[in-house]
């Protein structure tokens, strides 16, 4: 599933780490990230990969629990 | 001894949840217990093993001596009134297949498949005249794991975890150790929080098996890796802290920032726990290991080398995990309803099926015994043996026993509890003796968390609209039982 997200992000928001993570936290979350969420979010894709940082998405408790 | 007083430290912490520390310290508390370690009085005992009969085992053939079955075997048995059985109409009087011993000062006389116990009897305190309430596995099991006879109530062992909190940071307070065959009936209801914080659920390791603790490490992939799984480990844990810190008062989320802190720290500490490889080799023939270890083979038989390394690897890791901070194992004895059975349900054949799991249960439990009291660890730890209910002193078929919800025996050992027996069912096995005073699970739960420092009347937590505990409305301790 991570693997499957890394490749729509790739191919969807090609320009930058901060354009990944909006559209990424606009499909798990329907929402735009936080400030704070997308510093640390950005930070953690820049060193590890889209895939990496789709596993921490799928696990947040935002994404686990609906409001 | 009175501790109303002291809440007040946990209310002065509950008072700044919601401001910035509010997560990190609602999660103290939890690890805490709610009781704050301010017990009720002071406690005897800081732990707890259950050990349960998947499928209920007899008592007639096990802990409970009916010289009377033997004298009228194969006669029509007659108790002078109505029987109504669970799937059969009543056989003739059913003489236990194995001899009974005395063991002990005492003379406790015990059947030769439970005679492993005997090494340690003096120890136990045999309760006879258990009572039920159902005659259904799934109801009974219910009833013996979390005290109501239909789920939605915590486990004893949550009720536990809730109100002692852990006595570590790197492992769970309850942990649940199933059947490599199968669960129980109604699977991890008999481990659930239900309205407890979902923290005190039972976290089910099962040893012996590749991954014993389910999802633990990361799964195999390639863009996987040690370095990248840390991160995205920190990465979460400050996403979720910040989550929960605008909702305060869910604790589905704290417990889940909780558990990847726990899952982590168990990597090490959990793969330690298992790990038996280094006990010496007369601790693993203590408890019955099988040199082939946990591959033994039981598919064609079911046989008592196999149920002895699998009931008793399980008693194993259950002392190390105590040893750890552990603060209730539940172990678990036979889950299979194919052909071969390999649980206690003998409807159709006791001398088959009991022969093998009582002896290898009853070998792991007497080295569990044995171990925790070469290391100082049995004056405080509580060992409980129950079962769903107990079985007709009466045939099913010619071999067979059917249901026997009336009476049963489950027995205590340990933290602070004496020897001997304390109630005592009737000349057949099949009511209690004085009926209208039977033991009920409400006693024995109310006892164990006597032991543990808590008034079972005052462990209570209110859930649509009524303060529940886990006695219901019911329960005495039994002090004659105690030290």
């Amino acid at each position: 599933m991570a693997g499957r997200m890394a490749n729509r992000l790739q191919k969807e928001a090609p320009a930058s780490a901060a354009e990944k993570v909006t559209l990424a936290c606009r499909l798990t979350l329907g929402r735009e990230p936080s400030d704070q969420e997308l510093k640390i979010l950005t930070a953690h894709l820049r060193q590890n990969g889209e895939a990496s940082f789709a596993r921490i998405l799928f696990n947040l408790n935002a994404f686990m629990y609906v409001d | 001894m009175s501790i109303d007083l002291h809440p007040n430290r946990r209310r002065f912490l509950n008072s700044l949840v919601g401001s910035f520390s509010g997560l990190a310290l609602s999660d103290l508390l939890a690890r805490d217990g709610v009781l704050g370690g301010i017990l009720h009085h002071p406690p005897k005992a800081k732990r707890v093993v259950q050990l349960f009969m998947a499928g209920a085992a007899s008592h007639v053939d096990t802990f409970d001596y009916k010289p009377l079955l033997k004298q009228k075997d194969g006669e029509p048995w007659d108790p002078g009134e109505t029987v109504e059985l669970f799937q059969s109409t009543p056989g003739a009087c059913f003489a236990s297949p194995w001899k009974f011993r005395p063991y002990g000062q005492r003379g406790k006389m015990m059947s030769d498949i439970v005679a492993p116990l005997g090494d340690v009897v003096d120890d136990l305190a045999f309760i006879h005249n258990v009572e039920g309430k159902t005659g259904v596995h799934s109801q009974g099991t219910l009833l013996q794991t979390t005290g109501f006879n239909f789920p939605g109530f915590p486990s004893a062992g949550s009720w536990v975890s809730y109100a002692l909190g852990s006595e570590t940071e790197n492992l769970p307070g309850f942990v649940v150790l199933p059947d490599h065959r199968g669960l129980a009936s109604n699977g991890a209801k008999n481990w659930a929080n239900a309205f407890l914080p979902a923290e005190h659920q039972g976290t089910v390791i099962r040893p012996g098996n590749d991954k014993p603790i389910a999802d633990l490490f990361a799964p195999q992939s390639d863009f996987i890796n040690a370095k990248n799984d840390r991160a995205g480990l920190a990465a979460l844990s400050k996403l979720n802290s910040l989550h929960a810190s605008a909702r305060p008062g869910d604790d589905r989320l704290s417990a889940r920032v909780r558990s990847y802190e726990l899952a982590a720290a168990m990597q090490l500490s959990a793969t330690d726990a298992l790990d038996v490889s280094k006990e010496p080799q007369y601790i693993k023939d203590m408890y019955g290991l099988a040199p082939e270890g946990p591959g033994v083979d039981d598919s064609g038989t079911i046989n008592e080398k196999a149920e002895s390394e699998f009931f008793g690897r399980k008693c194993l890791v259950a002392r190390r995990l105590l040893e750890r901070g552990v603060r209730f194992v539940q172990v678990w004895s036979g889950n299979d309803n194919g052909f071969p059975r390999r649980n206690w349900d003998s409807h159709g054949d006791v001398e088959r099926d009991h022969a093998p799991l009582a002896l290898g249960m009853s070998r792991g439990a007497a080295a569990l015994i044995k171990d925790l009291k070469q290391r100082g660890m049995l004056e405080d730890t509580i060992i409980l043996w129950t079962t769903e209910f107990g079985r007709m002193p009466c045939s099913q078929g010619s071999k067979g026993r059917d249901h026997n919800p009336f009476v049963f025996t489950n027995w205590l050992c340990g933290g602070g509890i004496k020897g001997g027996t304390f109630g005592e069912s009737d000349e057949w096995g099949f009511k209690p003796q004085d009926r209208g005073h039977p033991t009920h699970v409400y006693d024995i739960h109310a006892t164990i968390l006597h032991q543990l420092g808590i008034d079972h009347q005052r462990l209570t937590v209110r859930n649509n609209g009524i303060d529940r505990r886990l006695t219901d409305v019911h329960g005495h301790v039994m002090k004659e039982m105690l030290a």
